[in-house]
């Protein structure tokens, strides 16, 4: 990977990075951080990573990075400790993507990221897993967990319209 | 496989119905069936019997068919609209999940609920400080490679002459030896040093090579010296002089704390400056390091490769004390070495 493709690196991916971690950690200037650090580790190795293969790179450096950020700001949770019914409700909000924004937010950090990874960036559960160090299988329940819960948080269609 | 006979011919006809027997047992099969004609008569009976398939169906199958709906259990129902959100049905499945939407509302006002779920990228989240990542590719045209080149070449040339030639300014060894014996007090400070000043002579050691005589250095008078041109490099005689000159701008505060081991000459200076900023070595180490002109040559010599791509060697041996006895450099061109003999240029 030359000085050209890392700088073309930041441009194009930059930006998805910051999000990805921003909206996991909501905090910008510990995203505005980690993004650093994503991308100091991406130059200090810049030459044994691939230009194709720097994108996965970077997002498997800011997943652990958040991690380690997350384990430090004791934000983990427990998905079995989380009670579902607490976040089901009836109400109508006139803003959905606000309202899913929050419940993503309460999403354990695990789940949060690899429905981030699915949905943002498109990748598969052998990719997620890949960059996560899961397995697809983990990948697949977090995802669908994930689902669950933000379906029963957003609620049912009718209390949306 | 035992022996054929009449007592166990039906194990043969099955196995030669099924195709089992070997040409050798077949050979023998038929034989027996020349032998036996009773029993030939009853094989063609057996190999004649065949059932055919039913022609009978059921009716109104499609009574027995389940859709997701009817998966017992919520959960097995979402995870069905999940699966299909996320496209892990298999194609037939999810052709009929989809008709199954339009047959069962519940389902697709289910299926609905989950699809909101996707996120969708936030494109208006910018991450603002780009310009911190970029790298900078630095690009080194050939004249700045050739300078730096040149310059390393005269200072090879000049540390490794013999006898490089020696420079004495009498005014400042006088100004030396006061400053030295009252500490800098700050009135001499103060005072401009061009009072008491003589010419400054140059004493050759030693023979200078032909090219030296004839193009002799040019005498600067010490009248003429003022701080901004002290920068002259090797033609400033030794640090303390050095150091005054560079005080007469200075409160004598701080000329006071500054002790004579902090004290740089001119050429160390430059050469400091030099490490730092062409060489890019770090503040603290370069402060902290040696500070010999050797050291910066051969770095200057490693720079020059790493730049120019050539394999240009500067040694240099030491003695026990640590202090350098002779040099040699190595090129394509030519190579020299050079024991140093002056303890000054050490």
């Amino acid at each position: 990977m030359t000085v050209n493709d890392y700088n073309r690196c930041v441009n194009q991916h930059a930006d998805a990075v910051y999000r990805f971690l921003l909206k996991n950690i909501r905090d910008k200037e510990k995203a505005r951080d980690l993004v650093q650090d994503s991308f100091e580790k991406l130059w200090i190795n810049v030459e044994q990573v691939s230009a194709e293969k720097a994108k996965s790179y970077l997002f498997t450096t800011a997943y652990h990075k958040l991690i380690d950020q997350t384990r430090v700001d004791k934000r983990m949770a427990d998905w079995d400790k989380v009670n579902m019914s607490e976040y089901s409700h009836s109400e109508q909000y006139s803003d959905v993507m606000e309202k899913l924004e929050n419940g993503v937010a309460r999403l354990p950090a695990d789940q949060r990221s690899v429905i981030m990874l699915r949905d943002y960036e498109g990748y598969s559960y052998k990719e997620i897993a890949g960059m996560t160090g899961l397995s697809e299988a983990q990948v697949k329940v977090y995802i669908y967990r994930a689902r669950v819960f933000l379906k029963e948080y957003v609620g049912s269609v009718e209390a949306l319209v | 496989m035992e022996s054929l006979t009449r007592n166990n011919y039906e194990i043969w006809f099955l196995d030669y119905l099924d195709g089992q027997l070997s040409n050798e047992q077949l050979e023998t099969f038929l034989d027996f069936l020349e032998q036996n004609p009773d029993l030939k008569q009853e094989l063609l009976g057996v190999s004649g019997v065949s059932l055919a398939a039913g022609v009978e169906s059921l009716d109104q199958k499609e009574q027995l068919l389940k859709s997701p709906a009817d998966i017992p259990g919520i959960a097995s129902m979402d995870q069905l609209c999940i699966a299909r959100m996320e496209n892990d049905l298999p194609e037939e499945e999810a052709r009929m999940f989809d008709f199954q939407l339009n047959e069962y509302a519940e389902l697709a006002e289910k299926y609905a609920a989950f699809q909101l779920t996707r996120l969708n990228p936030a494109d208006s989240v910018i991450y603002p400080y780009k310009k911190e990542l970029l790298r900078k590719t630095r690009i080194l045209s050939p004249w700045i490679i050739t300078a730096i080149s040149s310059a390393a070449v005269i200072l090879l040339v000049w540390f490794l002459w013999p006898d490089p030639p020696k420079i004495v300014t009498p005014g400042l060894a006088k100004i030396e030896q006061t400053a030295t014996s009252n500490q800098l007090p700050s009135t001499n400070i103060q005072q401009p040093i061009t009072d008491n000043r003589q010419p400054t002579t140059i004493i050759p050691v030693n023979e200078k090579p032909a090219k030296l005589e004839s193009s002799p250095r040019e005498f600067i008078p010490m009248n003429s010296l003022s701080h901004k041109s002290a920068g002259a490099g090797p033609r400033i005689p030794d640090p303390q002089s050095t150091k005054i000159l560079l005080a007469s701008n200075y409160p004598s505060a701080i000329i006071n704390s500054v002790t004579a081991a902090d004290a740089l000459t001119l050429p160390q200076y430059a050469l400091q400056l030099f490490r730092e900023k062409i060489l890019g070595e770090d503040r603290i180490l370069v402060r902290r390091t040696r500070f010999s002109m050797w050291e910066v040559a051969g770095a200057g010599v490693d720079k020059i490769n790493s730049l120019a791509g050539t394999n240009m060697k500067f040694n240099r041996e030491y003695d026990s004390k640590g202090d350098i006895m002779a040099v040699s450099f190595n090129s394509r061109l030519f190579d020299v070495e050079s024991p140093i003999r002056d303890q000054e240029n050490r």
